[in-house]
C-alpha cells in the first residue's frame, strides 16, 4: 500500500469519506473512528456531519453517545468564541477600519459546514498593515496583552515573521492573532491585504467582513501547508474539504478559485490542497485542478504527519509521525531564518519547558 | 460473560494485548496493563462485569511498567488515556488506584452527554439518592454502608444524569475507602472488601468495596432523583437531620457539577428542575449506623410523601 493508501484506508478517513458505512461498521472499526477522531479534535466536525447525514439515529449507541458528546462539547466552545468575539467587537468600538474574520470565527459567522463542531481557541482577524498599530493599542486598552512575553519570544514573531505575537486577554484567557497577510512568511510573494479586503464582503448585521469563498478557501490551504507547526494541522485539511464541497454548490467557484490563486502565486499549495482532500478525504472542486495523488517530499512528509495514531500506549517519541513533523517544522522554517539562527531557535524550543495549551490549539 | 466466567488467565491474554474491555455503566472501557498485581485486584474489582467482544470502546486505558526515568531499577506505572501519557505515574504496587482515579478523569472530561456530578448516588424503591459532597464527607464509607442495606449502587464518584429525562444512570465501579472505614467494612462484610489493600497513596490506605452482582446486573436501569443528602461526618459527632430548602439543593448540585458549562441553560435547567422534585437534607452524624438509618428513614418518607401527591 502506498502511502497515501495506508491514510485513505484508516477509519477515520474512511467515515468521513463514506459517512453511511459507520451504520454498518464492527465494534473494533467504530471504536477507532471515534477514537481518531477525538485525537485530532474533529470529534464534533464528524458527528455534525453524520447528522447532516441523517445516519443519527441509525448509529450503534455507544458510538452515538460518543458523538452527542462532541456535539455537546463542541457548542459550548461555539459559545464561548462568540463571548469573546463580542469582547473584541467592544474593543475596536473605536475603530473604523475594516476588520475580517479568518478561520474558524469566520467559518462560524458565516453559517458555514466548516464551521459546524469545529473545536477552535485562537480567534484571528485581519486588518490593513498599516492599521495595525491602531487595531493593537485598541485591544492592549481593552486588556488583552501579548501572550509570548519573552524577548526572544517577540523579536521572533516582529522581526523574522512579521507579524505581531498571538495575544491573550488578561480576564477570560481567549486568544487573539491579529494579521496582516494570509500568505505565510516564507512565500516568496506578499499577499497584499489591501487585496484581500478589496475582494471581501460584509457579514450582515455585523461590523466585520469575511474573505470571498476563493481567498477563505485559499487561505486554508496555505494554512495547511505553511503555517508554523504543521503537526495537528490534519483538522485544517477537514476544514478544506468542508468548505470546497460547500462552495461546490457554484458552478463558477471552482474556475475562480484557480484564477484567484494564480494571481496570488498560490497555485502550487492550492493544487496539493486539492490533490490530499480529494485522495483522503473524497472532497471534489470541479474545475479547480485535476485531481490525483499529491507527489513530491512534503506530500510525503504531511501524509506521515496526517496518520492518525492507534490507541496503544505511545513508547517513543520518535515515532515516524514525530520526525515528519519535525522535518516539516524546520522546512517551513528554513527560508525564514539564516541556518545558524534557526539551530539555535530550535534548541531553544527543544529545551524549552512546554506550555499547557487551550483544547482545540494546535 | 462477565470476568469471573471469563477467567484470570483469559484476562491476563487480553490484558496484555489490550483487546481485554469491561462494561462499566454506560461505558465500556478497554484495558490494557502488563503489571500482574494491578491484573489480579483489576480481576477482583470487576468480578461480576460483563467482558465486551467486539463492542464500541468508549476510552482506552492502560497502566504499563516502566522504568522510572533516571532510576533503572524502580519500576513504575504509567498511566495512558487513549494512548497518550501525560496523566499519572505512580509505583508499580499503586497502579490499580491510579488506574482507577485516571479512570475517573477520562469520563469527567468525555462523558458530556450527560450532565456530570460529583457525588454518589443509589437506588431503592426505583428512586435514586444523590449524595453530592467533597472528599472527608464520609460519603463513600456511608454509600458502601447503604449497599449492605439492600440500596443499589450506581456510584460513590459520578452521576450521570440524562438530559432528556433528568434520570441517573448508573456507573457502578469499585468504591474507595480510605483508612479506618477499609477496617470496619471489612469487619461487617468480609467478603465485601477486595484483597488487596493499598498503602501510601496520597490519601492514605485506600482499599475497595466491591459492588454486589444485582447492581453489576442492572447497570442500564436508571432512575429519577428523589432524594439529595449532604452527609456532614464529624468524630462523634450527634446525629442531625436538617432539611435544605431548594435554593441550598441547587447550590449543592451547581457547586458539584463536574461539566455544568457544557450544557449551558439546559444545564441549568435540569438542575433546577431536580431541586424542585427532590427532597434535600444535610444530615450530621458521628456513627455511619445513625446516618443509614436517618437516609433509610427519609427515603421511607419520601415514598409516603410521593404516595400522597
Amino acid at each position: 500500500m502506498t502511502g497515501a493508501e495506508k491514510i485513505r484506508a484508516e477509519p477515520l478517513f474512511r467515515a468521513w469519506r463514506a459517512p453511511e458505512t459507520v451504520v454498518t461498521a464492527d465494534g473494533m472499526t467504530l471504536s477507532l473512528v471515534a477514537y481518531q477522531a477525538r485525537a485530532a479534535a474533529l470529534g464534533g466536525k464528524l458527528a455534525h456531519r453524520l447528522k447532516r447525514a441523517g445516519l443519527f439515529d441509525q448509529l450503534e449507541p455507544g458510538f452515538r453517545r460518543r458523538m452527542e458528546a462532541e456535539i455537546v462539547a463542541a457548542a459550548r466552545i461555539a459559545d464561548i468564541a462568540k463571548y469573546e468575539l463580542r469582547l473584541i467587537e467592544a474593543a475596536l468600538a473605536g475603530f473604523e477600519g475594516e476588520v475580517l474574520l479568518l478561520k474558524g470565527a469566520a467559518y462560524q459567522n458565516a453559517g458555514l459546514r466548516a464551521g459546524e463542531g469545529r473545536l477552535f481557541g485562537d480567534i484571528d482577524i485581519l486588518v490593513s498593515r498599516s492599521r495595525l498599530q491602531d487595531v493593537e493599542k485598541a485591544v492592549i486598552e481593552a486588556g488583552w496583552r501579548f501572550a509570548k512575553s519573552n524577548p526572544y519570544d517577540d523579536k521572533y514573531y516582529r522581526e523574522f515573521m512579521h507579524e505581531l505575537p498571538p495575544l491573550e486577554h488578561g480576564e477570560t484567557g481567549g486568544h487573539l492573532d491579529i494579521h496582516h497577510t494570509i500568505s505565510p512568511p516564507t512565500s516568496r510573494v506578499r499577499i497584499d491585504a489591501e487585496k484581500l479586503i478589496a475582494d471581501s464582503a460584509p457579514l450582515k448585521g455585523a461590523r466585520w467582513r469575511l474573505l470571498s469563498p476563493e481567498d477563505m478557501t485559499i487561505h486554508a490551504a496555505l494554512h495547511l501547508f505553511h503555517d508554523g507547526p504543521v503537526a495537528g494541522h490534519l483538522r485544517e485539511l477537514f476544514d478544506f474539504a468542508d468548505l470546497i464541497e460547500e462552495f461546490r454548490a457554484s458552478p463558477e467557484f471552482g474556475p475562480k478559485l484557480r484564477a484567484r490563486a494564480e494571481m496570488l502565486d498560490a497555485g502550487a499549495i492550492l493544487d496539493l490542497a486539492l490533490r490530499m482532500a480529494n485522495e483522503l478525504l473524497g472532497a471534489r472542486s470541479d474545475g479547480a485542478a485535476p485531481e490525483g495523488p499529491a507527489r513530491g517530499m512534503t506530500a510525503v512528509l504531511i501524509r506521515q504527519v496526517f496518520r492518525p495514531p492507534k490507541p496503544a500506549p505511545r513508547r517513543f517519541p520518535g515515532t515516524g509521525r514525530d520526525i515528519a513533523a519535525f522535518l516539516l517544522y524546520v522546512r517551513s522554517h528554513w527560508r525564514r531564518m539564516p541556518p545558524l539562527m534557526l539551530g539555535l531557535h530550535l534548541l531553544r524550543k527543544l529545551f524549552r519547558r512546554a506550555t499547557p495549551s487551550r483544547p482545540g490549539e494546535t | 460473560m462477565i470476568l469471573s466466567e471469563f477467567g484470570f488467565e483469559n484476562f491476563r491474554e487480553y490484558a496484555r494485548r489490550g483487546s481485554a474491555a469491561l462494561a462499566l455503566g454506560p461505558f465500556n472501557v478497554s484495558i490494557r496493563t502488563d503489571i500482574d498485581s494491578c491484573l489480579e485486584s483489576l480481576f477482583e474489582l470487576y468480578r461480576h462485569n460483563e467482558v465486551v467482544s467486539d463492542g464500541f470502546i468508549d476510552v482506552f486505558m492502560a497502566a504499563m511498567s516502566r522504568m522510572r526515568p533516571g532510576q533503572p531499577w524502580r519500576r513504575r506505572a504509567f498511566i495512558y488515556i487513549d494512548g497518550q501519557f501525560d496523566v499519572a505515574m505512580a509505583p508499580e504496587r499503586l497502579a490499580t488506584p491510579a488506574l482507577e482515579w485516571s479512570l475517573n478523569l477520562a469520563i469527567a472530561t468525555r462523558a458530556h452527554e450527560y450532565l456530570l456530578l460529583h457525588g454518589a448516588a443509589l437506588e431503592k424503591n426505583g428512586r435514586a439518592l444523590i449524595m453530592p459532597a467533597p472528599p472527608g464527607s464520609g460519603k463513600s464509607t456511608l454509600a458502601a454502608e447503604l449497599c449492605l442495606r439492600g440500596w443499589r449502587l450506581f456510584s460513590d464518584e459520578f452521576c450521570l444524569v440524562q438530559p432528556e429525562t433528568g434520570r441517573v444512570r448508573p456507573f457502578p465501579r469499585p468504591i474507595s475507602l480510605k483508612n479506618r472505614s477499609i477496617d470496619i467494612l471489612r469487619d461487617k462484610a468480609p467478603a465485601r472488601v477486595a484483597s488487596q489493600v493499598f498503602d501510601g497513596t496520597a490519601k492514605g490506605r485506600v482499599g475497595y468495596f466491591l459492588p454486589d452482582a444485582q447492581s453489576i446486573a442492572r447497570q442500564r436501569e436508571p432512575a429519577p432523583p428523589a432524594l439529595i443528602v449532604l452527609p456532614q461526618w464529624r468524630e462523634n459527632g450527634e446525629c442531625r437531620i436538617d432539611p435544605l430548602a431548594q435554593t441550598d439543593a441547587y447550590g449543592l448540585l451547581v457547586t458539584n457539577a463536574i461539566n455544568a458549562d457544557f450544557h449551558g441553560v439546559e444545564g441549568f435547567r435540569l438542575l433546577v428542575g431536580a431541586a424542585r422534585r427532590t427532597s434535600a437534607y444535610k444530615i450530621s452524624y458521628g456513627q455511619s449506623e445513625d446516618a443509614v438509618s436517618a437516609v433509610e428513614s427519609l427515603a421511607a418518607n419520601e415514598a409516603n410523601c410521593e404516595a400522597d401527591r
